[in-house]
C-alpha cells in the first residue's frame, strides 16, 4: 500500500505542478461556529476567522504587545476621549470565485463593521443570529459615543469615557475589519449569510473552501502588507479526538497540533520529529468562598479552608504538571505581577486550629460546585473536585460534590447560589483590568462574575481609578496593591495558572506560541 | 401489490407525525437554557438574554411552537442551528454522505466477510472451521464497539502505522471538488491518481468497527439460513440427480438461504446508525452521528431535533423499503396481515 | 440488534434427539448441560455475579479511594508493578480491581433492572394491546413502531439528555430502547393463542380476561419470552456502556465499566491498561450472558434444538 501511495503522490506531483506546493497542515480541535469573529465567541472560531482578517490594531505575533494594523498610527486627543486613526493604503481585499474586489480598504470597512455590531438598523445587524457577545461584554456600547470618518483613510473615535484598554480591546478578534463591497454584493444577490460563511478579508491567507467538521483550507495572500505566509496552502484538519490528533501529527497528516493532551506531553518530548513548545497561559482558575454565605463572612474560615487543599497534588496529578500554582490573580507573565505577594501554604493541622478559634464546629457541612466541562485553566473539575473533597474531609469539613449543566452552572454561581464553587477566567487582551475586575462592585454590588460576592470599597477604588491612569508604570502600583488586598481577605483560593502545552512537527520553523491562546500561521515554514 | 404498497405507506405517516411531536416534546424539556449555554465567562445581562429568547421564538406558549414547528417542517424547514446558524438540512445533508459511505462499507464488509464464512460452516458444520467462526461471531456481536475502536486504532495505526487514525483522506496531497459528499466516488470523479486508494485506506478501520456486530449477526444468520435450506427436499433432490456439490450449494441453497439474511441487512439499518454515533465519535469522522452528540452537548435545540427526526425519517423509509421489496419476493407476507 | 437477530434463529448446539419424555425441567437441564459453550458461559458469568454480589469481601480497597502516592500505578505484569495494586490505578489514584469489582455490580445491576423492567412492563402492554380490543392495540403498536424508528442509542441519548445523566437513568432510557420487542413478542403470541379452540371455549366458559392472560396466553409464551430477557441483559450492559462512554450514564465516582473507559480515554497511549482492562470486562460479561443465553434458547426450544 505504501509504495502504492508514493508512486501516487509522484505521478500527483507531475500530473498537477501544484501539487508540490508547501501545505501547513493545522489539526485544529473543532469546527468553527462560522467565519465572523464578531458573532462568535470560541477560540476555535477565531483561530479559523484570524487568519482572513485584520484589525485597526494588532497584537504583535507571540505577544500581547499592541502593535499598529490597518491603522497605521493613531492620535489620542482630548483627554484619552478621541482617537484618530490614521489607515494603510493600498491594501487588498481577497478574491473568491464568485467575488472580485474593486476596490481597495478603506474607512467605509471600518465603520461598516463596527456598525454591524453596534447599530440594530445596520443591513446585517441581524444576519447569522445577530448576537455579538464580546462587541457586547467588553462594554463597547457603553463606551463608543461616535466613529465617523474624516477622508478614505482616517477614522476618528469618541468615546463617551476615558479608558486606557480600547487598544488593547481594538486588537481583538471581535474587530475584525471585513469588506463592506463583499456585504453589499451579497446582499444585492440575496444571500448576506455568505459573508460569515465564505470569508472575504485583507489577512495573510485568503479563504478557499470548509467542508464541515472535516476541514478548512486556504491559500497564501501574496499582496499581505505585513508579515507574510511563507508556506502556498493552510489548512486547518478538523480533528476532535486528542488521540487522533496526536497521531496525525506522529504520521506527519499534520503539522501542529494545537491541544495535546497532558498525557502525551511526556511521550512526545521524547519523540525527535516532534517539539513541545510550552508557555504559562494568560488564565486563572480559582475556588470562590461565596462570601455572603456564613461561615465563609469570616476571613478566618476561608483561610483555614484555604490552607487544607494540597494543591502541589492537583497540579502534579489532574493538570499532570502543566500548570503552576497561583499567588495572585493575574499570571506571572502579566505586567504588574507582584512577586513579593506569599505563597498559600498547605498545613492542615493550622487550617483545623484557624477553624476551631473561628468557633466553626466540626464536622462542617459544605457544597462544594465542581466545572462540568474542561476549561482551558481547569483540564478536569470533577477530578479537582474529588481531590479537594478528600483534603476537606481531613480538616473536619464535609463537602458535598455538586454541578450543573455548564450554562446553568455559570448562572446560579452568579447568582451566588453555590456556597463555595470552583471558577476561572482566560485574558482576552493582555491588560491586568481584564482580571481584575472580576472582583468590582460597580456601585457598591458585586458584579455577575464576582463568584464570591466579595465587596472591598478599597479595592473596587483602585480598580477604577486604574482605567483613567495611563502611566503604565502608574497602573502597576495601583494593581500590585490590589494583589495585597486580594491576598489578606482570601475571598478565593487562587489554584493555577495552567501551561499551555502545543505540539509541531521538528521540521516546523517559525511558530510562536500566544500568550493569548491563538494560534496563528503567517512566518511559519516547513524545511 | 399496489394496495399493500399505499396500506403500508399509510402506516408510516402516524410514525412520523408522533415522531415529531416526540422530539419537540423532548427537545423543550431537556434541561439547559439555549441561548445561556453559548454564553462563556463572560455573561449576558438579563434584557440581551430575553432579545434573544424571543428571537428563538422561545417565548411563545408550547403549543404555538409545536405548531409554528409542524407549519415549518410541511416546508421543508428544519430550522437553523444555533451554533453555526446553517439551516438545519442543509448541515444534515452536507454531513450524511460521510455516514452513508461509512455505513455501505460496514456492511459490505459485514456481508462480503459474513455471507461466505456463514456458508461455508454450514456446509462443513461440527469441523474445527465452523466452531472457529461461531465463536469469532459471538465475540462480534457481544463487542462494546467504542473500545473495539480504540484498541484498534492503539495497535494498527499508532503503534504499527499501518492506517490512517482519522479523517476521511490525505489533504497534504489531495484536495478535489465533492460534488457527492461521498469520498471515495469524488475520488474517482477527481482524476487524481491515488486518492481513491487513499480514501479506501482511510474507510477501513471505521468500516471494520462499525462492521463488526453486523459481522456476527450476518455469519450467524446465513449459517443457520444455510442450514435450514440444506436440509429441504429440493437440495436432496439435487444432490440425487447427481449436480456437482459446489453447484447445488452455490446456486440453489445460498439463493435461498439469502432471503432472511437480506432482511436482516435491512434491520440492520436502525443499529448501524446508533454504531455510527460512537464510531464517529472515536474516529472524528465527519458524519451525523458525531454531529448530533455535538448538538447535545450545546443545547443547540434545532440541530438535535432536526437531526434525530432527519435519521429516523431515514431508518423509517429504508424498512419501508425493505418491506415492500420482501412483499414483491414474497406473496405470503403481502397477504398475511 | 444482536437479540433482533439471535431470538428467531435458529442454534448452534448438537445436542442430539430427546428420546424419551423426562419431565420438563430435567429435560431442560440435561439440554442445557451438553451445550458445553453455554455451560462455559453460564459459569463465567456466575462468577460475574458472585464477584458482584460479594463486592464488598473481595475487592481489596474501596472503589472510590483515592491512592495519591500511586497515581497510575502500572498492573503487577508490567515493569514498576506492585502486588498492592494487581491491575494498576487509574487517573485519580482508584484502585483498578477494586473499580472493576464494583463495575460488575453497576453493569449486572442495569442489565437486570432493564430486563425486570422491560419484562413486566413489556408483558403488560403486549397482552393489553392483544386482548382490550382495536383502540389499545392501535396505540401501542404505535408507541412501539415510533420507538423502533429511532436508532437505539439516539433514543437512549435523547431520553438521557431530558432526564439529565444519572444510573436511575439510564435505565429508563435503555428500558424504552429495548420495550418494544417484549410487546411485540407477547403480542403476537397472545394473538395466535387467542384463536386457538381452547381458549375460545374458555371464553365461552366464563373466564374472564384477566384470568385468560394469566393462565393460558402467558405460559404459552412464557419460553421465547424468557431467551429474549435473558439476551436483553446483555444488551442492555452494552447500551449502557455506550452512555457511560459518552458520559450520559452514570456518574462519578460510580465504578461503571463505560464511563471508565470514557474517563481514562487520555491515557490510552501513556497507561493503556487503564482503558483495556474496563473494555474486557464488558466483552467478557456480555460474551458471557450470550453465550447462556443461547444455550437457553435451545434448551427451551425443541423444534430449535433439532436445526
Amino acid at each position: 500500500m505504501k509504495s502504492v501511495m508514493i508512486a501516487s503522490v509522484a505521478l500527483a506531483a507531475l500530473v498537477a505542478g501544484a501539487a508540490s506546493a508547501k501545505t501547513l497542515v493545522y489539526c485544529s480541535e473543532g469546527s468553527p461556529e462560522n467565519f465572523t469573529p464578531a458573532v462568535n465567541t470560541t477560540g476555535t472560531s477565531f483561530d479559523a476567522a484570524r487568519p482572513v482578517y485584520n484589525r485597526l490594531t494588532e497584537f504583535k505575533r507571540g505577544t500581547t504587545e499592541v502593535v499598529p494594523g490597518l491603522a497605521e498610527s493613531w492620535d489620542i486627543a482630548d483627554g484619552g476621549r478621541t482617537i484618530t486613526f490614521h489607515l494603510r493604503k493600498g491594501v487588498k481585499f481577497h478574491s473568491l470565485k464568485d467575488f472580485k474586489p474593486t476596490r481597495a480598504f478603506d474607512a467605509d470597512d471600518v465603520i461598516w463593521s463596527i456598525e454591524r455590531q453596534w447599530k440594530p438598523d445596520h443591513p446585517y445587524a441581524k444576519v447569522s443570529g445577530g448576537k455579538y457577545d464580546y462587541f457586547n461584554d467588553m462594554d463597547m456600547p457603553a463606551l463608543l459615543d461616535s466613529v465617523t470618518k474624516t477622508d478614505d483613510h482616517t477614522v476618528v473615535m469618541k468615546l463617551k469615557e476615558p479608558n486606557v484598554a480600547i487598544l488593547a480591546n481594538l486588537a481583538m478578534d471581535f474587530m475584525a475589519i471585513g469588506s463592506k463591497e463583499y456585504a453589499d454584493f451579497l446582499l444585492k444577490k440575496g444571500t448576506p449569510e455568505q459573508f460569515d460563511q465564505a470569508p472575504v478579508g485583507t489577512g495573510p491567507f485568503a479563504f478557499v473552501a470548509y467542508q464541515k467538521d472535516s476541514v478548512i483550507r486556504y491559500k497564501a495572500n501574496k499582496d499581505y502588507y505585513g508579515e507574510k505566509a511563507l508556506v502556498d496552502d493552510l489548512v486547518f484538519a478538523i480533528t476532535p479526538d486528542a488521540t487522533a490528533r496526536y497521531a496525525k501529527l506522529k504520521a506527519g497528516e499534520c503539522h501542529i497540533n494545537g491541544y495535546p493532551r497532558p498525557a502525551d506531553l511526556a511521550e512526545m518530548q521524547k519523540d525527535p520529529t516532534l517539539k513541545v513548545l510550552q508557555s504559562p497561559g494568560l488564565n486563572i482558575a480559582y475556588w470562590a468562598f461565596n462570601t455572603a454565605k456564613p461561615p465563609f463572612d469570616k476571613k478566618d474560615v476561608r483561610e483555614a479552608l484555604s490552607m487544607a487543599i494540597d494543591r502541589d497534588a492537583i497540579i502534579k496529578d489532574v493538570y499532570l504538571g502543566a500548570g503552576e500554582k497561583a499567588t495572585t490573580l493575574i499570571p506571572p507573565t502579566m505586567w504588574s505581577f507582584d512577586a513579593k505577594i506569599p505563597d498559600v501554604p498547605y498545613d492542615p493541622e493550622k487550617a483545623k486550629a484557624l477553624l476551631a478559634a473561628a468557633g466553626v464546629k466540626t464536622p462542617l457541612e459544605i457544597d462544594l460546585w465542581y466545572q462540568p466541562v474542561a476549561r482551558p485553566y481547569n483540564p478536569n473539575g470533577k477530578r479537582i473536585g474529588e481531590m479537594m473533597q478528600a483534603d476537606l474531609a481531613k480538616i473536619g469539613v464535609d463537602a458535598r460534590l455538586q454541578t450543573y449543566e455548564w450554562g446553568e452552572y455559570r448562572k446560579r454561581l452568579e447568582n451566588g447560589e453555590s456556597m463555595t464553587g470552583q471558577m476561572g477566567w482566560t485574558g482576552d487582551n493582555g491588560d491586568p483590568d481584564n482580571f481584575f475586575f472580576l472582583l468590582g462592585c460597580p456601585g457598591g454590588k458585586a458584579a455577575e462574575n464576582n463568584i464570591p460576592k466579595w465587596c472591598n470599597a478599597e479595592f473596587n477604588d483602585l480598580l477604577v481609578k486604574a482605567r483613567t491612569v495611563a502611566d503604565q508604570a502608574e497602573r502597576a502600583k495601583l494593581y500590585q496593591r490590589m494583589q495585597q488586598i486580594e491576598h489578606d481577605e482570601a475571598p478565593e483560593l487562587l489554584l493555577a495558572h495552567s501551561i499551555v502545552s502545543e505540539a509541531i512537527r521538528a521540521n516546523v520553523e517559525g511558530y510562536k506560541q500566544s500568550p493569548l491562546g491563538t494560534h496563528m500561521f503567517e512566518g511559519v515554514d516547513i524545511k | 401489490m399496489l394496495a399493500y404498497f399505499l396500506r403500508r405507506l399509510a402506516l408510516t405517516i402516524p410514525t412520523f407525525l408522533a415522531l415529531m411531536f416526540l422530539t419537540f416534546i423532548a427537545i423543550r424539556l431537556v434541561p439547559g437554557d439555549p441561548v445561556e449555554v453559548r454564553v462563556g465567562e463572560h455573561g449576558i445581562s438579563p434584557e440581551r438574554l430575553a432579545f434573544f429568547r424571543h428571537e428563538l421564538g422561545l417565548d411563545l406558549p408550547v403549543w404555538r411552537q409545536f405548531l409554528d414547528y409542524v407549519w415549518r417542517l410541511l416546508h421543508g424547514d428544519f430550522g437553523v442551528s444555533l451554533a453555526t446558524q446553517q439551516k438545519v438540512l442543509t448541515e444534515f445533508l452536507t454531513l450524511f454522505p460521510a455516514t452513508l459511505e461509512l455505513s455501505f462499507f460496514a456492511m459490505a464488509f459485514a456481508v462480503i466477510v459474513g455471507v461466505p464464512a456463514g456458508a461455508i460452516a454450514a456446509v462443513k458444520r461440527g469441523s474445527v472451521f465452523d466452531q472457529a467462526l461461531m465463536t469469532v461471531s459471538l465475540f462480534g456481536y457481544s463487542m462494546p464497539i467504542f473500545w473495539w475502536g480504540l484498541l484498534l486504532i492503539m495497535f494498527v495505526s499508532v503503534r504499527l502505522g499501518l492506517l490512517p487514525v482519522s479523517g476521511r483522506i490525505d489533504l497534504i496531497t489531495y484536495y478535489f471538488d465533492q460534488p457527492t459528499g461521498f469520498m471515495t466516488v469524488d475520488a474517482l470523479l477527481s482524476d487524481q491518481p491515488g486518492a481513491f486508494l487513499d480514501a479506501l485506506r482511510h474507510l477501513v478501520l471505521p468500516a471494520i468497527v462499525l462492521g463488526t456486530v453486523p459481522l456476527g449477526v450476518v455469519a450467524r444468520m446465513t449459517r443457520s439460513s444455510m442450514l435450514e435450506v440444506l436440509g429441504e427436499d429440493y437440495v436432496r433432490t439435487a444432490r440425487a440427480k447427481g449436480l456437482s456439490p459446489g453447484r447445488v450449494i452455490g446456486v440453489h441453497a445460498l439463493r435461498n438461504a439469502l432471503l432472511p439474511v437480506v432482511t436482516v441487512i435491512g434491520l440492520s439499518v436502525s443499529g448501524l446508525m446508533a454504531g455510527a454515533v460512537l464510531t464517529e465519535t472515536i474516529f472524528s469522522w465527519p458524519g451525523v452521528g458525531k454531529w448530533l452528540i455535538e448538538s447535545i452537548g450545546r443545547r443547540d435545540y434545532p440541530a438535535l431535533q432536526g437531526g434525530v427526526l432527519l435519521v429516523s425519517a431515514v431508518v423509517i423509509l429504508v424498512n419501508l423499503v425493505v418491506d415492500l421489496v420482501y412483499g414483491a419476493v414474497d406473496p405470503r407476507i403481502r397477504h398475511g396481515r | 440488534m444482536a437479540a433482533d437477530v439471535t431470538a428467531s434463529e435458529s442454534g448452534d448446539s448438537g445436542a442430539a434427539a430427546v428420546l424419551a419424555q423426562p419431565s420438563p425441567l430435567a429435560a431442560f437441564w440435561s439440554a442445557f448441560g451438553e451445550n458445553k459453550g453455554a455451560a462455559f458461559g453460564l459459569a463465567v458469568f456466575g462468577l460475574v455475579l458472585m464477584l458482584a454480589l460479594a463486592a464488598d469481601l473481595v475487592a481489596p480497597y474501596s472503589p472510590i479511594e483515592q491512592f495519591r502516592d500511586a497515581v497510575r500505578a502500572p498492573p503487577v505484569w508490567e515493569t514498576g508493578g506492585s502486588w498492592r495494586f494487581i491491575l494498576g490505578t487509574d487517573g485519580d489514584g482508584h484502585d483498578m480491581l477494586s473499580r472493576l469489582i464494583y463495575g460488575a455490580r453497576v453493569s449486572l445491576f442495569i442489565g437486570f433492572s432493564v430486563m425486570c423492567v422491560s419484562f413486566v412492563i413489556g408483558a403488560a402492554l403486549g397482552l393489553a394491546a392483544a386482548m382490550t380490543g382495536p383502540v389499545v392495540d392501535t396505540a401501542v403498536t404505535r408507541l412501539m413502531d415510533l420507538i423502533m424508528a429511532v436508532p437505539s442509542l439516539v433514543l437512549a441519548i435523547l431520553v438521557v439528555a431530558v432526564l439529565g445523566p444519572s444510573l436511575t437513568n439510564t435505565i429508563v432510557a435503555v428500558t424504552i430502547v429495548y420495550l418494544p420487542r417484549y410487546v411485540r413478542l407477547v403480542r403476537a403470541s397472545a394473538l395466535g393463542e387467542l384463536n386457538k379452540d381452547y381458549v375460545t371455549a374458555a371464553k365461552v366458559a366464563g373466564v374472564g380476561p384477566f384470568r385468560l392472560a394469566w393462565s393460558t396466553v402467558l405460559p404459552n409464551c412464557l419460553a421465547p419470552l424468557i431467551v429474549m430477557a435473558a439476551l436483553g441483559v446483555s444488551d442492555a450492559i452494552l447500551e449502557a456502556a455506550g452512555l457511560g462512554f459518552l458520559g450520559l450514564g452514570a456518574q462519578p465516582p460510580t465504578p461503571e465499566w463505560g464511563s471508565m473507559l470514557a474517563d481514562s480515554r487520555e491515557f490510552i497511549r501513556s497507561d493503556p491498561w487503564i482503558v483495556t482492562l474496563p473494555g474486557l470486562a464488558i466483552l467478557i460479561t456480555v460474551v458471557a450472558i450470550n453465550l447462556a443465553g443461547d444455550g437457553l434458547r435451545d434448551a427451551l426450544d425443541p423444534k430449535m434444538r433439532r436445526g
